[in-house]
């Protein structure tokens, strides 16, 4: 390994597959599936009432969060705050290090639903502002959750949020690389997250792309996706700076490598996939990694389980693996969804694939022509491709690579 | 009244403080030092106490309250 490559040395997950990486890795190697269907969701006018079932945030885990900091979190907040802890407690990042070092915070977020139906409520029946508190302001911008980590964490370094529908959390560790491959930083910590309350895909299931039974990335009767939720972190530094935490007698593992970043947009329609773009992602990030095609031995699909959508991520994954020579992993079915904390969660999966020598199977049929996981393999992947693809057109992939 | 004034102004405080570890609140509290009230807590005081009493505080009223004694008193002088 270089000195300069980046390195991912924390990983945490607050999801509806479990709350924490062991579990969330043990439900993956299981047949387990965190939907289910939501009563409220039906009452509410929902089309579809399969989504994502995420627990709540221990209470227990909100230790040391102020009075004014607590009152200004929202759900996602907490599924950030768990996620986060857990990648900080892995990498062995200390409090002093966060606020002596310069260390920087990305977060994918689109929504803040929760708290702008509250606050449209409470307007539209008191017709004054005192009765929203001096919280509502900080839970319903974007960068609530960005905002209130760097509160917490009490870092100095870059703190932003990023905004790029289902892209975005591949596009945040996207540019997390990027500013630690210009030394612009020493650790960034990444961010994935996504509200899973009933007020927060109310928009989305208007487009009637929600599954009704079952989700079933590349299945011939796949019908849709399903909506989840929670949060997922990545700590991610370069490979000299956990050389020097380690000579300070830090136990830090290097769990894996951020080995390339690419993206793309496809600059036409609004919703329609492209087949060529996501390619040209695909592509950017090889070149990103001074990778062939052939060093690429798995892919992590986007693969929401839509129709038109997998079909597109299957030409383009055979536009440059023609011949089935890269296994496709799935997820979705089983995770649900997660939109703008996605591609975090992905990067999660890849690190458990990577460290547990697995390939978690899809449980569903294979209706392409690619070579599709669809029950648990027992393989220790070398570098594995991932895709986020989002609204608007915005493509990102990444690799993932064995820190060996 | 009065005493129902002081009840009143104490009951908005416990239910914001209820998840907080601070000693039991009195008259003679500090609301920064001893209740561990920020700025922004001492807004949300603000548009609480306007609230329930129906009157309005100026910045530079609140801005001299430092126990929960000088709150109730401020209150009394508006009602």
């Amino acid at each position: 390994m270089h000195y300069k490559d980046v390195i991912i040395t924390g990983t945490g997950i607050h999801s509806c597959l479990g709350v924490n990486t062991e579990d969330f890795a043990a439900a993956l190697r299981g047949c387990k599936c965190g939907l289910h269907h939501d009563e409220e969701r039906k009452e509410n006018g929902y089309q579809s009432d399969l989504c994502g079932n995420v627990p709540a945030v221990d209470e227990e885990c909100m230790r040391g969060v102020s009075s004014s900091l607590y009152r200004s979190l929202t759900d996602i907040g907490k599924y950030a705050i768990s996620a986060v802890r857990q990648a900080l407690n892995e990498a062995n990042v200390s409090d002093s290090f966060l606020h002596e070092h310069n260390v920087s915070l990305i977060v994918s977020n689109d929504s803040t639903a929760e708290a702008m139906t509250k606050i449209a409520n409470i307007m539209n029946t008191r017709r004054d502002t005192r009765y929203l508190g001096s919280d509502a302001v900080f839970r319903s911008l974007n960068s609530t959750v960005s905002m209130m980590l760097a509160s917490l964490l009490g870092i100095h370094g870059l703190s932003l949020t990023v905004s790029a529908a289902c892209a975005g959390g591949g596009h945040a560790l996207g540019i997390a690389k990027s500013l630690l491959d210009a030394n612009l930083t020493e650790m960034v910590i990444v961010v994935g997250v996504q509200e899973a309350g009933l007020t927060s895909m109310q928009s989305f299931d208007a487009l009637r792309v929600f599954s009704q039974k079952k989700v079933q990335p590349f299945g011939k009767d796949r019908d849709g996706l399903a909506p989840s939720g929670g949060a997922a972190c990545i700590i991610m530094e370069r490979n000299f700076d956990v050389h020097f935490r380690c000579t300070q007698n830090h136990l830090v593992s290097r769990l894996a490598r951020f080995s390339g970043y690419g993206f793309s947009s496809n600059g036409s329609n609004l919703v329609a996939p492209s087949a060529v773009w996501e390619a040209k992602a695909m592509y950017s990030a090889m070149e990103s990694a001074c990778m062939k095609t052939s060093d690429i031995d798995v892919v992590f699909a986007h693969a929401t389980g839509t129709v038109l959508g997998d079909k597109t991520e299957e030409s383009a994954i055979k536009v440059l693996w023609p011949d089935k020579s890269v296994q496709v992993v799935a997820t979705k079915g089983r995770t649900g969804h997660e939109c703008w904390m996605a591609g975090v969660s992905q990067a999660v999966q890849c690190v458990l694939m990577l460290q547990g020598g697995f390939l978690p199977g899809t449980y569903s049929a294979n209706d392409s022509q690619l070579d599709v996981v669809t029950k648990i393999r027992s393989y220790q992947p070398k570098n594995i491709l991932c895709n986020s693809f989002g609204f608007g057109g915005t493509n990102s992939s990444f690799i993932i690579s064995q820190s060996k | 009244m009065n005493k129902n004034i002081k009840e009143r102004v104490i009951g908005i405080l416990f239910d914001m403080t209820s998840r907080w570890d601070i000693p039991p609140i009195t008259e003679q509290s500090n609301l920064r030092s001893d209740l561990s009230f920020e700025s922004l807590d001492i807004l949300d005081l603000t548009l609480k106490v306007e609230i329930v009493f129906n009157i309005k505080i100026r910045p530079e009223e609140i801005s001299k309250v430092i126990y929960v004694f000088d709150l109730i008193e401020l209150v009394k002088s508006k009602l």
